[in-house]
């Protein structure tokens, strides 16, 4: 018992010496990843560079195709179509820092960040991330139900067109102007009609 | 000798003296709580906030117990339906009031400014004796299971530090009278039961100790009873390994459970009272009183005093600190067991211990103490 | 600033109360209140009884059974008082909620702020210790403010 007390004792002593609190409250936010953060030479905070953060939008990259919506644990992204617009909630209280929506995002419009003092006060708070944006979306020319945003719809023809073999470049061009503003089901129900079956690309 | 004062004095004496006991209390608990964060690896409460933080919250924390016990007083206090009002509210002010009387009675740097009481030993245990008694009551008073076991847990801890405790003090008591005579001191009052006497015996006389002149620290001269008292202080003052009765894991918060607001508030400001009356006491008794009574390099003697008392001080809360850090809290019966054995034996031989050194000294038999 | 607001900015005592969370966010407050962020440096001590607390510190979903005991829990505290709410369990529902229209999980007493009134809310599953601190020290302001 002497012995284990003694060592307990030359252990308190040691721990004196070192001691292990960050700086976190206090000290300088500026980090430095060059020095060592872990162990007796951490300085501000556990901040590494892999953290997953507050989630960031960037409104400008986004196309709104609504990926991120389809992949998010906590329903965090909810979109709506309404009037021929698609508006997106983010509600970070939900939000559980899982990174998929930045995994899926097609556009790099959405970056989840290594800021993590989120505390906020209430639902009317100035620290509270309740982004909500809008993307115009383009109608059904037949029925008027929504197709895509126009974003998303000017982005992906070009894409289409550029990534495709010189045989069918003309081909899908004009495809695209025949069906590309038809919602799904018209689309499919006049695939006859208008020749669009896929299987002529093979 | 009795000396009389003009009774507003005696007035202004009776007010200030607490509120300076509470002060430096604050600055000591201050202190542990800093020692015990540094031991554990932490930083404990922050002396110098950083700069970019002191427009949230302030600019430092050296009276966190002070902010502590001021918050509470803002608070709101419950009292529980089923409690014996007059007890669970009478408990926590006559656990002040007694440690506020009993620091009367103490000199601190050798200053009784009541002058020399004959009996304040005495006056001085029994007043800190109420405070566990008070502790006991509240916590049956108070009408919670918790409380119970707090009290049942405060009675056996309070019967195992008391023995070794008085014992120690009785025979520190003893040397004042029984070794002057024996080894050639002038003696000054045959086993005085007065601190002041012991304060002043202390002061005035020196210990060769194999050719190195030193002050007459009773710490010297009875070591057990020193050793054996500072034992039952880190139980009197639930120092870790004591801290049974309030341990926060086991009964939430032992008698204190029910107390909210001002009337928990009151018993912070005993406990701190305590913290200081303790080690007060202690060094009083065995560090000589912190009294300088010559003026070297012609700085007042009062002065040298404070600084002696401060570092006495220091050293004291250092290893309460490192105590206080390094052990686990024991169980109520590991905790009854060891006072049993380690501080009460020590405590006995302290006891015996001025009569040893008395016959060593007649048989002829050199110890290497003198007292001069 | 008066005393009385100083004092209690000092000095926020805080109570876990953990309301069938999956104990990441329990496990986080402990990290907060360990040594290597020492919550003491600014007068922070953690008590486990909420009549000492001034702060409470409420995680998880708040099962249907857990919800009268967090409510009397919530009254034994001495006024002033604040709670924060830690994780997207206790604001939301979270993980436990995943979609409005098919209703909350059978289990769930609905978020913290339906029961007891929540100040300051630290989103994150769990937060990170900073955050948690970051929540207190909000948490501490608004006591301060209180009657
Ligand atoms: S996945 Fe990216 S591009 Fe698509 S809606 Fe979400 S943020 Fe916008
Ligand atoms: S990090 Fe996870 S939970 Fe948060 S918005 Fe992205 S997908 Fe949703
Ligand atoms: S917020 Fe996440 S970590 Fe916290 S209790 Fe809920 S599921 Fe667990």
């Amino acid at each position: 018992m002497v012995k284990g007390k003694i060592k307990l004792l030359k252990e308190a002593l040691e721990s004196s010496k070192s001691i292990q609190t960050l700086d976190y409250p206090g000290g300088d936010p500026q980090i430095d990843y060059s020095k060592p953060r872990f162990g007796s030479g951490a300085k501000y905070s556990h901040i590494c560079e892999g953290l997953r953060g507050v989630p960031q939008y960037s409104e400008e990259d986004c196309c709104g195709c609504a990926a991120c919506e389809s992949v998010c644990t906590a329903n965090t992204i909810k979109t709506e179509d309404v009037n021929g617009k698609r508006i997106f909630t983010i509600d970070l209280g939900r939000c559980v820092f899982c990174g998929r929506c930045e995994e899926e995002c097609p556009e790099d419009a959405i970056k989840l960040t290594s800021r993590f003092e989120l505390a906020y006060t209430g639902p009317d708070s100035q620290n509270l991330e309740k982004v909500k944006f809008e993307r115009d979306l383009i109608l059904c020319e037949r029925c008027g139900n929504p197709v895509a945003p126009v974003k998303q719809y000017e982005i992906y023809s070009e894409k289409v067109v550029k990534n495709l073999g010189e045989k069918w470049r003309e081909q899908s061009k004009e495809d695209i102007e025949k069906a590309g503003k038809l919602c799904r089901e018209c689309r499919r129900r006049n695939a006859y009609t208008l020749n669009l079956h896929t299987r002529k690309y093979y | 000798m009795a000396v009389y004062l003009p009774i507003w004095q005696i007035i202004i004496i009776c007010f200030a003296l607490p509120a300076v006991g509470f002060f430096l209390g604050v600055l000591f608990q201050s202190l542990i709580r800093k020692l015990t964060a540094r031991f554990q690896g932490r930083r404990g409460p922050w002396y110098i906030v950083p700069k970019s933080l002191r427009p949230v919250v302030g600019s430092t924390r050296i009276l966190q117990p002070f902010w502590d016990i001021m918050k509470l007083m803002y608070k709101q206090t419950l009292i529980p339906s089923t409690a014996q009002r007059k007890i669970f509210i009478s408990a926590p002010f006559a656990a002040s009031t007694s440690l506020i009387i009993a620091i009367w009675f103490i000199p601190i740097i050798g200053i009784s400014p009541f002058g020399p009481f004959e009996f304040s030993l005495i006056i001085t245990l029994y007043l800190m004796l109420i405070v566990p008694l008070t502790i006991v009551a509240s916590g049956a008073a108070s009408s919670s299971p918790w409380g119970a076991i707090g009290s049942y847990r405060e009675v056996i801890l309070t019967l195992a530090y008391e023995i070794p405790f008085i014992l120690g003090i009785f025979s520190t008591a003893m040397l004042t009278g029984i070794l002057t005579p024996v080894y050639g001191g002038v003696p000054l009052i045959p086993g005085s039961l007065s601190l002041t006497d012991i304060v002043n015996f202390q002061a005035s006389h020196s210990i060769s100790f194999f050719g190195f002149k030193i002050p007459a620290f009773f710490i010297l001269l009875n070591p057990f009873a020193a050793a054996a008292i500072l034992m039952s202080l880190i139980g009197k003052l639930k120092i870790k390994p004591m801290d049974i009765p309030d341990a926060e894991v086991e009964v939430i918060a032992g008698a204190y459970t029910e107390y909210t607001g001002k009337l928990l508030g009151v018993y912070e400001i005993a406990k701190i009272l305590l913290l200081f009356i303790s080690l007060t006491l202690f060094i009083d008794m065995y560090l000589g009183g912190a009294l300088v009574t010559v003026n070297y390099l012609g700085v007042p003697s009062f002065i040298w005093s404070g600084i002696v008392f401060g570092v006495e001080i220091v050293i004291l809360i250092l290893i309460i600190s490192v105590v206080n850090a390094a052990n686990a809290r024991f169980r109520i019966d590991q905790a009854f067991t060891w006072y049993m054995k380690i501080p009460l034996i020590l405590s006995l031989i302290g006891l015996v211990w001025p009569y040893i050194m008395v016959s060593l000294a007649g048989a002829g038999v050199s110890i290497g103490i003198n007292i001069v | 600033m008066g005393l009385k607001q100083k004092a209690r900015l000092y000095s926020p005592w805080v109570f876990h109360a953990h309301c069938s969370g999956c104990n990441g966010c329990g496990i986080e407050i402990a990290a907060a209140l360990n040594p290597r962020y020492d919550p003491e440096r600014i007068g922070v001590t953690l008590h486990n009884n909420p009549r000492h607390a001034d702060i409470m510190l409420v995680e998880g979903i708040v099962a249907k059974q857990h919800v009268p005991f967090l409510k009397r829990t919530y009254d034994q505290m001495p006024t002033p008082k604040a709670v924060v709410a830690i994780g997207s369990c206790a604001i939301t529902g979270g993980v436990f909620k995943p979609d409005d229209d098919k209703g909350p999980s059978y289990t769930q007493g609905g978020p913290v702020d339906r029961i007891i009134p929540v100040d300051v809310y630290v989103p994150g599953c769990p937060p990170k210790p900073e955050a948690i601190i970051d929540g207190v020290i909000k948490a501490a302001i608004i006591l301060s403010k209180r009657e």
